[in-house]
């Protein structure tokens, strides 16, 4: 019992760290209804100006007291930019969009300190006494009371702020109904700019003072976002009492989890106690939680959120696909290697966004967990490879349809949580899948890798390494690409088609109003599932391709980082689009465009992540609907309306465009 | 409402204070790019510290043979086997070179250095490869699984490339190997993946092996009778770990290890967790990334013998140094390769002398080291097999060759793990750090201790 209580009290530290950034997040939801995935760097930003103003780095470097300052003004400097140029531009934009812009804003952060000051770790003078306390047999470090102290202190305030001034009840009048704060003389705008002031501050004065449990760099801080964002979620995104204790107990379950870890009972693999044993616990709190909080459908008085971007409905097929065919095939035999390399990467992209099309384009279900879907694929095309002799086309089905069955437990979660609370529950999910699921070596990334072995069919070798040349030798080989190439046709023509038939009605139903979709007799429940079974198996697909086209399946290409980059430049492309996958593939990874610009600009690395994020926020605010929606609307303003469609004895009319 | 022309005013003013504070700030990146063999003191490793140059880092020791003993290679012009120039008139051998740098994480930043520093030698006093002059093929990872195999495409179908040396790579490391069909000498394998390729030489040994030893230090040197160990849970770390953990077993030393989340910041708890506060070993293990955390931990919780913290020389980084203040932690570290400024190894001072009158600042960093000896090594092999060698033959060459490398082990033993061909050394060196660029040696070459 008394180790027990002594890892609760060790947890206090990260716990005071993770729910000092949860109350941040609150902070932001509340004033402007925006998930700030960018709350961790925000924090770094603060933490790397007090290093660079007391270490010199900038200016001949000051005492505590005028760095302290500086960086208060910069923290509130920053916080303004950030709502000015990437929050207040999309306040009537639909959540995801939101959502990627505070992407597009983590970029610039860590892309900017990376390029300002290195990968370098930098030394963050303490502000807290570093002395410790001799507590329960054990050495405690006085400084991670000391924090717990202070976020408990930041949460009561803010709890009498929100609960007694005017101030705070004007922002909860806000966050409930805009409209009716307008009429009533409260200005939103202002409002969300207070609020993102003090979210910067509060953020801010985490990053200044956790610096003796943390280590400044690009990476360590806004990677806390992951467990604050739970942590704001257990707490409904408004109340910092209870967002405040959940990231105070998230820190201390981990704790008492690497307690655990050391006891002869906890499982072991290769000797070491299993691997993301905490991540899936930390998910399984979540989803429960969620689960039993959350509703089959949307209560009647619930906030209805911004719609996402129109879906038009596909014209043509046929022509497109063939053109597709066609001028893909001859790029594939005219191209050098590299940028033969670089159409596959672009495809295979593009078979990755389909899968967010479906889900989130045409349901509303904002999934981060599609990615991690894809890794799974991977791994069991490797394993089934490697340890069964499956090859070809068996094992890329097999991974498909376990792709479709984990999918389908994620839906599972989706019956009852939505919107953006859907988006951290996947979030964590994708986190659990990659930590327990792909770092284990038993149904993971073994300790020599993940091998995948050449696909061959009917004796031919139909992968990288096939004997077929282009016009230039090399790896990887046209017949590769050609393979990809029809899959990728073949999933858009699946995805076009969904959009088309009755089903892609119901989801477009679905996705409009739940409660409005159940009301005209549509099961919401099925096409969920549905939905999010195809959108699965469509990221399993992407998975063996990523797998084939490696050679190899590896876990740091599926993280939850990744998936968040992956969403908001699908989203960027259009993502309620097939033409805005296929944009959303040109920028992928490796894809034509980022090689493009390496090959002929030398635009690559640290330089192309802050591009991309300056990209990524200007999108958002120039064409809301991403650039495929833009492009289809210059296109068909200048095109006569067609005529009304017949099909199946019922008129479609042109005016399904979704709005 | 902001208005469209002044959102894009806005836009462009955000932009423009962006790319001033990236352009404007102190880029560590140009310690790193290619070509590169003047880097700051700053940037290298044990110049690090505030007031020390590369000249004043020294490693002291009682043993009478330091570095690969009777061993070591003195004589370089030998060891590559020509002297003089290269004759600029002849065609170029190229040798394709890897390291992951330009992105989010870097392992080893300066190895890029370490490999243009013996291309320079090997050219310039060495007689290239039968008189050929030596270039380096670079290509860089930077933080994406793809580029691993874009490396390894520019490379392969390169036909005038027919061997690859490597720095320090994780990310992309499974394509890398994937997609290419020639030799690939690698000096440290960061991941475990390196040792299994059958195209794979990996000279001065992988974490899962090189790290046995430990076992055998806690037993015959510290006499330990217990042992506390904590690590990350990532991929490639943690095989290392459970090497660790069966060398201590192996040892017949009880361990405790913990492993915690990439993410995890505070890391009293899993020290505590471990035992580390009572416990006679206590082995910080991680990659660069994560050493400045556990450092901090373990100075929090006053754990500070430096002869019972040991732990992997990935923390001997640059990065580390400056994330602790301008110094390497205060520990005992198990090398696999020669530390600079040991006075005891004969092919040290040969190597420090060289990059004296190369003004190669950077040369006290592990990695330069390494790099340096892998390429040196490439290039005796090379003209031993004959610059027209085929890659099959470049290979062989490569697994039949026992040693010593230069600023390595005394003696190679490729393909002793059936279930890891590539990796040829599984001994370690130890040396306590004592500050300001002075290690003391704790222990000689050690092999693992049998089970």
């Amino acid at each position: 019992m008394q180790q027990l209580l002594l890892f609760v009290l060790l947890g206090l530290g990260s716990g005071a760290l993770i729910a000092g950034l949860a109350l941040s997040v609150v902070l932001t939801y509340r004033g402007s209804g925006i998930i700030n995935i960018a709350t961790g760097a925000m924090a770094m930003l603060s933490g790397y100006c007090y290093w660079a103003l007391k270490t010199g780095e900038i200016g001949g470097g000051m005492s505590t007291a005028p760095a302290l300052v500086l960086t208060l003004v910069y923290t509130l400097v920053v916080g303004a930019l950030i709502e000015l140029i990437a929050f207040r531009p999309l306040r009537n934009a639909s959540p995801l969009a939101k959502l990627v812009s505070s992407l597009g804003v983590l970029l610039i952060a860590q892309a900017s300190m990376l390029l300002a000051f290195g990968t370098t770790q930098k030394p963050q003078p303490p502000i807290l006494p570093t002395r410790v306390v001799h507590v329960l047999g054990a050495i405690v470090p006085l400084d991670r009371f000391l924090l717990a102290g202070i976020v408990i202190v930041i949460a009561l305030l803010l709890m009498a702020l929100y609960r007694w001034s005017r101030f705070g009840l004007a922002t909860r009048a806000a966050s409930e109904n805009e409209v009716n704060a307008m009429l009533a003389g409260l200005s939103a705008n202002q409002l969300s700019m207070i609020n993102t002031l003090l979210a910067s501050v509060v953020a801010g004065s985490v990053g200044v003072l956790a610096a003796s449990i943390t280590q400044l760099d690009s990476v360590s801080l806004p990677l806390q976002v992951v467990p604050a964002l739970a942590a704001a979620l257990l707490a409904r995104l408004t109340s910092f009492g209870i967002a405040a204790a959940a990231g105070i107990g998230i820190g201390i379950i981990n704790s008492l989890l690497d307690y655990f870890s050391t006891q002869s009972w906890f499982p072991t693999s290769d000797g070491v106690p299993l691997p993301g044993v905490k991540e899936l616990v930390a998910f399984l709190i979540i989803i429960t939680a969620m689960f039993l909080r959350g509703n089959a459908l949307p209560g009647r008085g619930e906030l209805i959120e911004q719609r996402l971007p129109f879906v038009p409905r596909p014209q043509r097929l046929a022509a497109p696909a063939i053109t597709a065919l066609i001028i893909g095939a001859a790029c594939f035999m005219v191209f050098p290697f590299d940028f033969r390399q670089a159409l596959i990467n672009t495809l295979i992209g593009v078979v990755m966004a389909l899968s967010l099309v479906v889900i989130t384009g045409f349901v509303g279900q904002i999934s981060v967990v599609q990615l991690a879907l894809a890794g799974v694929s991977g791994f069991t095309v490797s394993h089934l490879a490697v340890d069964a002799g499956i090859g070809f086309p068996l094992a890329p089905l097999a991974g498909a349809l376990l792709a479709v069955l984990l999918g389908l437990i994620t839906a599972v979660s989706a019956l009852r949580v939505r919107g953006v609370a859907l988006a951290v529950v996947t979030l964590g999910a994708a986190v659990a899948i990659a930590q327990f699921g792909f770092n284990n070596s038993i149904w993971g990334g073994g300790d020599s890798g993940s091998p995948v072995p050449e696909p061959h069919l009917f004796g031919w070798d139909l992968g990288p390494r096939s004997g077929l040349h282009g016009l230039t030798e090399g790896l990887p080989s046209p017949m590769f690409g050609f393979v990809v190439l029809l899959v990728t046709v073949g999933m858009c023509l699946l995805v076009a088609s969904l959009r088309r038939g009755d089903f892609g009605q119901r989801m477009l139903a679905v996705r409009s109003n739940e409660r409005a979709a159940a009301a005209a007799a549509i099961d919401v429940r099925m096409v969920k599932l549905i939905a999010f079974s195809i959108s699965a198996g469509i990221a399993g697909v992407a998975g063996a391709l990523y797998a084939y086209n490696f050679g190899s399946v590896s876990a740091n290409r599926f993280s939850a980082l990744t998936a968040l980059a992956l969403i908001a430049f699908a989203y960027a492309g259009g993502i309620t689009l097939v033409s805005g996958a296929v944009f959303a593939g040109l920028i992928s990874t490796e894809g034509l465009f980022p090689h493009a610009m390496d090959k002929w600009l030398g635009i690559n690395g640290n330089w192309f992540l802050l591009f991309g994020g300056v990209i990524l926020i200007f999108t958002l605010i120039q064409h809301p609907e991403g650039v495929a929606g833009a492009f289809y609307k210059t296109l068909h303003k200048r095109r006569r309306p067609s005529a009304p469609e017949v099909r199946g004895g019922r008129v479609m009319a042109e005016a399904q465009v979704e709005r | 409402m902001v208005s469209q022309s002044l959102r894009g005013w806005l836009g462009v003013a955000a932009a423009i204070v962006v790319l001033g504070a990236a352009g404007c700030g102190s880029s560590d990146e140009s310690s790193t790019t290619a070509g590169s063999t003047s880097a700051p003191a700053a940037d290298t490793g044990a110049s690090t510290t505030a007031d020390t140059t590369a000249a004043d880092t020294t490693a002291s020791t009682d043993a009478d043979s330091g570095g690969a003993g009777a061993d070591s290679v003195t004589d370089y012009a030998a060891y590559v086997g020509g002297s003089g120039k290269a004759d600029p008139s002849k065609s170029p051998v190229t040798i394709g070179w890897v390291n992951q740098q330009g992105g989010q994480e870097v392992i080893g930043a300066a190895a890029t250095d370490g490999a243009d520093f013996a291309v320079k030698a090997i050219n310039d006093l060495y007689g290239g490869i039968d008189g050929h002059p030596v270039v380096l093929k670079k290509c860089f990872i930077k933080s994406a699984e793809e580029e691993g195999t874009t490396c390894a495409q520019q490379l392969g179908n390169d036909s005038a490339v027919k061997v690859v040396d490597m720095g320090g790579v994780a990310t992309g490391i499974q394509s890398f190997y994937s997609s290419i069909d020639k030799p690939v000498i690698t000096g440290v394998a960061v991941t475990p993946v390196d040792g299994t390729q059958k195209w794979g030489t990996v000279l001065f040994g992988d974490a899962a092996h090189v790290l046995g030893p430990m076992g055998t230090y806690a037993r015959d040197v510290l006499k330990a009778k217990s042992a506390a160990m904590v690590y990350p849970n990532t991929s490639g770390v943690r095989e290392g770990a459970a090497a660790i953990t069966q060398a201590m077993k192996d040892a017949g030393v009880p361990a405790k290890g913990v492993g915690y989340s990439q993410g995890q910041t505070d890391l009293v708890g899993p020290l505590t967790a471990a035992n580390a506060q009572s416990a006679e070993m206590v082995v910080p293990y991680s990659d660069a990334s994560g050493c400045v955390n556990q450092a901090k931990a373990l100075q929090q919780l006053g754990i500070t013998d430096s002869k019972k913290i040991v732990s992997a020389p990935l923390c001997l980084n640059p990065d580390v140094a400056a994330g602790l203040g301008g110094d390497y932690p205060l520990w005992t570290y198990s090398i696999a390769s020669s530390l600079y400024g040991d006075p005891t190894d004969k092919s040290m001072a040969v190597y420090m002398k060289l990059a004296d009158q190369y003004k190669i600042k950077a040369a006290p960093d592990p990695w330069v080291i390494v790099s340096f000896g892998v390429v040196m090594s490439t290039a005796k092999l090379l003209n031993e097999v004959g610059p027209d060698a085929t890659s099959d033959d470049i290979l062989k060459a490569a697994r039949a060759f026992k040693g010593p490398v230069v600023l390595g082990a005394p003696e190679l033993a490729c393909g002793k793990y059936p279930d890891a061909p590539a990796i040829c050394n599984d001994r370690a060196q130890f040396f306590t750090y004592a500050g300001k660029g002075k290690f003391d040696k704790a222990a000689g070459w050690l092999s693992q201790p049998t089970g």
